[in-house]
């Protein structure tokens, strides 16, 4: 696994790289000093919001969202939380072991008083830092809580049948749980299994090592490196502030907190898109798919078991010579080889098929909001993924169908008047439509939150972030990667990426601005 | 003096699959088209279409018995008798029903059929690796709920699996259950290899109808061929009381009458007490039972009427079988209105001689006549939506294309729709929001296709084979030079690109009666171009995917009197096209980043339906 990530990292630095060449001091050096003392805005404070300037704020946690939006009001500053998570990955690199950190210095800058928090999806990237922090959080006022529809809560006691959202998350979690208690027992000697561990990981929050160490399922419930798991967050954000949170859906009409209304700022929910029976029925395949793996279809038929018995068993020269007449290709393999190999490549990993259907489902139960302020658009998307776009961007018709439109008119006028956007799941690939891309107006910020070398491979080009994608998008808009920037807290020091650029871009509105833990965007 | 060698062989196999029993000759005997065999079977002469079934488990790593079907002792007996524990009995099972599935196909199509064609651009290497001269059939290939066809292993993998532990239906808890004994699983697949060599490009996702079309396709192909099985057919009608297209058969016995047992609720007087009087499911009009039961399902894969009419579905669903079963609906709808049309009569005519008008019990003569409608119909019905395969623009198929190529090649041969077929069929799927692609209005007349502009000149000096085919390599040659020549000098009159290079990936003399008898010959013509094009124009380093443009000419040999029959003129009767327009590209750009293939990956197949993993678990 090391030398693919030295690989990726070189491969991206050397794109990067080519790019800065000619005002860039070298990168390289910059890393191998821990200290980024090089850098000014480093020890510089950061000014504090004037009167009607819009404060974005990135803090550096890794490979996960922690973003936290302040308003100014007439009572003063007004914190918008939204998201606090980080994940390792595939690579175990992801967490950069500074979450802890920022919590307590968001604590501090706001006075533990949030106007609101946003929780956009359930997965461990976004949300683990409400329980891994708990004792912080604990003694946070809240004005309210915004999660995706998704996460309807019921009460047993009030209603007879669960509601659809409930039901569906349940079986979710149950599925993901499952495939990484067998994916522990398995074993690692999977080409494709460290992919789908951090997968499933961030969809639990579950640590996979310890998993294996307790020998699956046992272990369930223990808590990931570093402290907390989904399932604590979710009960602390639901029941843990004294406030039920608001379950939206696109369009629904978001009850914005007083102190923001009164503010001017206005929201307006994008997605996810609103319940569909269908998805349902795509996890109930899903489940089907894997049962054979997780026994629940068969009794652990995963499990070879040879079904005739030996006295049938033959080897190739049972066969005439016409037999494998199909393979005889000049080839320096025996015919019957070149076919033997040809039927075990053809089966697919039906595991891994299901890890990133299930990670796509999560994600695109992203709850996508559009705040306007002053007149400027700042959108937050979540991990939001294909379908959870097109839902929106094509106005309600799926994308795909052979008769859709193009993106209709609404959300043409919103992609192309934003001025801020928040990039989709951490510049991965799949998460900002190139159709997206296209529509969205010139001369906007935008902020993405990643940690380079935790996901993908470049070699098959699904590497996170993802370059092309970046390199599109930095066409259309200014673009600050947390990654690129070191955290240089007195006790915490983690250096930027290599081949990361000196100083912050200067957007054509508004202005970036270091800080030891975090990026601000001021607009 | 020798012995003439035999037309046909006969064979041993389930009408269904092994749960079925020995019920309603669910153990069948097939008679197939008699060939030279090895012991796999395989195919000895490989001139075309042959088969070879290679029974390796990829998952034991081992060969099982290959059976030798020319032993005496198994010809004796017309086949092995069924038997699960016997592999021997499998490989001739899938033997027998992949042959007669073939020759199913090859008597619709009127012509015979070959096995996938890759690119043939020149690189004949590529070619020989990527073309499928003999598809091999592998029963036992894994462990896992699916079977699949896979052009990378050049043939049909089959998976076996041990059942669940509850709601298994006729099935054992943990038996194991073999994909290659469900005769649906087997017509299934054999179907998408078919198609595949049919059509080289309709695996190529450029559209979410593509995948469907497929599952659609060779789930019709399974069901039409259950309406072949004369036994299960009339015990169908008996229980149905002639209503074929019931969910449910009636049950043996009557419920017993619980009105002495004060003590029975509502609901147990319901419950059946004798097996005799549990109610079946129509098996006719479902897939796959066994393997539906097994895993968990408790009710077959699919079913023919599995979606209601309405025409939202299409709007919503883009999973390939769900969308897929708008297809098949659409279909068996029309098809039991024409059931319904054509009986009428009999009906009336039973009704007229004292029959009530619901009848449970209805007369055998009845029920015979009936039962040869069915077939009948059920034959007409294979035979129209197979030899639409000709009838289709040879990239990106759609719903709404496949319909008019329905249509059009009725329309084509029986200009008079006389029971009222093309009606029915256009009004079902309509029903179901599946509308004729690119027509400017709902009718018939606008829906099939219109004959090419009478401004085309025609092929001359074409050779068209004779009906088995062309002799010889060289005559073949000949015939695809003269095509070849002849779209690239009329590319912009056919609706191509001229800039672009134009292949022909295949031709075929195709022979039919016209409905006065005398014999019709046809070319039957895919070609073909393709460019790059780029997922964005504005940031190239998304990659690029492959637009293809084709057409389907369909290209008459003159008959004496005919004009220019004597300069050997063959007249283009139709030119289904799609070209390479920015619209088509639009939509396939849009596709391909909703499936997220789009992006600059090395995997070549990236586009291809991958049949794996759409059957996956399923």
């Amino acid at each position: 696994m090391a030398t693919k990530t030295s690989k990726a990292k070189s491969a991206t630095s050397k794109k990067a790289a080519s790019k800065k060449a000619a005002t860039k001091k070298v990168a390289t050096k910059k890393a191998a000093t821990k200290k980024t003392s090089t850098k000014k805005a480093a020890t510089k404070t950061p000014t504090s919001t004037t009167n009607a300037e819009l404060r974005i704020r990135m803090y550096r946690v890794g490979f996960g969202d922690f973003f936290l939006v302040t308003v100014p009001a007439a009572d003063g500053p007004q914190h918008i939380l939204i998201d606090c998570g980080v994940t390792p990955g595939q690579t175990k690199l992801g967490d950069i072991g500074t979450i802890k950190d920022a919590v307590a210095h968001m604590a501090d800058v706001t006075n533990k008083k949030l106007a609101l928090i946003i929780v956009t999806h359930r997965h461990q990237d976004h949300i683990v830092g409400f329980s891994r922090s708990a004792e912080i959080f604990k003694d946070f006022t809240v004005g309210a809580v915004w999660m995706s529809f998704w996460e309807t809560e019921y009460d047993p006691n009030e209603k007879k049948e669960k509601p659809m959202a409930f039901a569906f998350q349940e079986e979710l979690t149950s599925l993901a749980s499952n495939m990484q208690a067998h994916m522990a027992a398995r074993g690692a000697d999977d080409p494709d299994s460290d992919e789908i561990l951090a997968m499933l990981q961030n969809a639990t929050g579950l640590d996979q090592a310890e998993l294996a160490a307790a020998g699956g399922a046992a272990a369930a419930g223990k808590p990931g490196k570093g402290g907390g798991t989904n399932a604590a967050s979710l009960t602390f954000l639901k029941t843990g502030l004294k406030l039920k949170p608001e379950y939206y859906a696109k369009g629904d009409t978001p009850k914005v907190p007083k102190v923001l209304a009164d503010a001017g700022l206005t929201a307006q929910i994008l997605g996810p898109p609103p319940a569909d029976a269908f998805d349902f029925l795509k996890l109930m395949d899903l489940k089907k798919g894997v049962g054979q793996f997780l026994g629940e279809g068969g009794d652990g038929s995963a499990k070879k078991f040879d079904p005739f018995g030996t006295q049938w068993h033959r080897d190739a020269a049972a066969f005439s010579k016409t037999a494998f007449r199909e393979w005889e290709r000049g080839l320096k393999k025996k015919a019957s080889a070149a076919m033997e190999t040809a039927i075990q490549n053809a089966q697919p990993d039906l595991l891994f098929t299901a890890a990133k259907t299930l990670d796509k489902i999560l994600n695109n139960q992203s709850l996508v909001v559009l705040f306007t302020f002053n007149g400027k658009k700042l959108l937050f998307a979540g991990d939001a993924q294909g379908g959870n776009w097109e839902y929106w961007m094509f106005g309600g018709t799926p994308n795909n169908a052979p008769s859709a439109d193009q993106i209709d008119k609404t959300s043409k006028a919103i992609l192309g008047n934003l001025d801020f956007y928040k990039v989709g799941h951490h510049g991965s690939t799949n998460a900002t439509p190139v159709s997206a891309v296209e529509a969205m107006g010139g001369d906007f910020a935008s902020m993405c939150s990643t940690q380079e070398g935790s996901f993908g491979k470049v070699a098959n080009n699904s590497e996170v972030p993802r370059i092309p994608l970046l390199t599109a998008l930095s066409k259309k808009t200014t673009l600050v990667r947390s990654d690129q920037f070191a955290v240089t807290l007195p006790d915490n020091e983690v250096p930027a990426v290599k081949g990361s650029p000196d100083a912050l871009p200067k957007p054509a509105r508004g202005r970036f601005e270091e800080g030891p833990i975090y990026i601000d965007y001021f607009l | 003096m020798d012995i003439d060698a035999p037309d046909t062989r006969p064979l041993k196999a389930y009408a269904f699959d092994p749960s079925a029993g020995k019920l309603l000759g669910n153990e069948m005997s097939m008679e197939v088209r008699y060939q030279e065999l090895d012991p796999g079977p395989v195919v000895r002469d490989f001139s075309r279409n042959a088969i070879a079934v290679i029974d390796y488990d990829g998952s034991n790593k081992t060969y099982y018995t290959p059976v030798d079907l020319d032993d005496k002792r198994i010809l004796i007996r017309g086949g092995l008798d069924p038997s699960e524990a016997d592999p021997r009995f499998h490989q001739q099972m899938v033997y027998a029903v992949v042959t007669e599935t073939i020759q199913h196909f090859e008597m619709a199509l009127g012509r015979r059929i070959h096995w996938r064609r890759g690119l043939r651009d020149g690189d004949v290497e590529a070619a020989r690796r990527e073309n499928i001269y003999t598809l091999n059939i592998y029963p036992h290939a894994f462990i896992g709920q699916n079977a699949f066809y896979s052009p990378q292993a050049h043939g049909i993998l089959f998976g076996y699996f041990r059942a669940g532990a509850k709601d298994v239906g006729r099935n054992l808890p943990g038996q194991t259950v073999f994909t290659c004994l469900s005769h649906d699983v087997v017509v299934h697949e054999t179907t998408h290899a078919i198609v595949d060599g049919i059509r080289s490009f309709f695996t190529e996702q450029t559209n979410p109808d593509v995948p469907a079309f497929h599952e659609a396709f060779a789930d019709l192909a399974a069901l039409f061929r259950h309406f072949t099985h004369r036994e299960v057919l009339y015990d169908t009608i008996e229980r149905t009381g002639g209503k074929l297209y019931q969910y449910q058969l009636r049950p043996d016995a009557e419920m017993s009458s619980y009105d002495d047992y004060s003590d029975a609720t509502a609901a147990e007087k319901k419950d059946p007490t004798l097996s005799a009087q549990i109610s079946s499911r129509n098996p006719l009009i479902e897939l796959a039972q066994q393997f539906g039961e097994a895993t968990g399902r408790n009710r077959a894969l699919r079913s023919a009427l599995g979606t209601k009419p309405n025409s939202d579905d299409i709007q919503k669903y883009t999973e390939p079988h769900r969308r897929g079963s708008i297809l098949v609906a659409a279909v068996f709808d029309a098809y039991f209105t024409i059931y319904l049309k054509r009986t009428a009569d009999l009906w009336r005519i039973f009704r007229a001689g004292g029959g009530g008008p619901n009848p449970i019990d209805i007369p055998r003569s009845l029920a015979t006549h009936l039962c040869d409608e069915a077939i009948r119909l059920a034959e007409q019905f294979f035979t129209i939506c197979v030899r639409a395969l000709d009838y289709t623009a040879p990239v990106d198929i759609t719903f709404g294309s496949y319909l008019r190529s329905v249509l059009t090649a009725d329309f084509d041969l029986h200009s008079i729709d006389e029971n009222g077929m093309r009606d029915a069929l256009l009004q079902s799927f309509r029903l179901r929001g599946i509308l004729p692609e690119g027509a400017g209005f709902f009718s018939e007349g606008a829906a099939v296709y219109p004959r090419a502009s009478a401004a085309l000149p025609p092929v001359i000096g074409l050779d068209f084979g004779d009906p088995n085919g062309f002799i010889t390599q060289d005559q073949m040659n000949k015939a695809g030079n003269v095509l070849r020549e002849y779209v690239t000098k009329n590319a912009k009159a056919l609706g191509f690109s001229p800039a672009v290079k134009i292949l022909v990936p295949s031709f075929h003399p195709v022979f039919r009666i016209n409905p006065d008898g005398s014999l019709r010959t046809d070319m039957v013509v895919e070609a073909v171009q393709t460019i790059e094009k780029n997922f964005n124009d504005a940031a190239p380093q998304f990659g690029k995917f492959p637009l293809r443009g084709g057409a389907a000419l369909i290209i008459r040999k003159p008959v004496a009197g005919d004009p220019g029959a004597e300069r050997n003129e063959a007249p283009i009767q139709y030119v289904i096209s799609k070209n390479l327009s920015d619209e088509r590209a639009d939509r396939q750009r849009r596709f391909g980043e909703h499936l997220g293939i789009a992006g600059d990956s090395k995997d070549p197949n990236r586009f291809q339906v991958d049949f794996a993993l759409v059957h996956g678990g399923d």
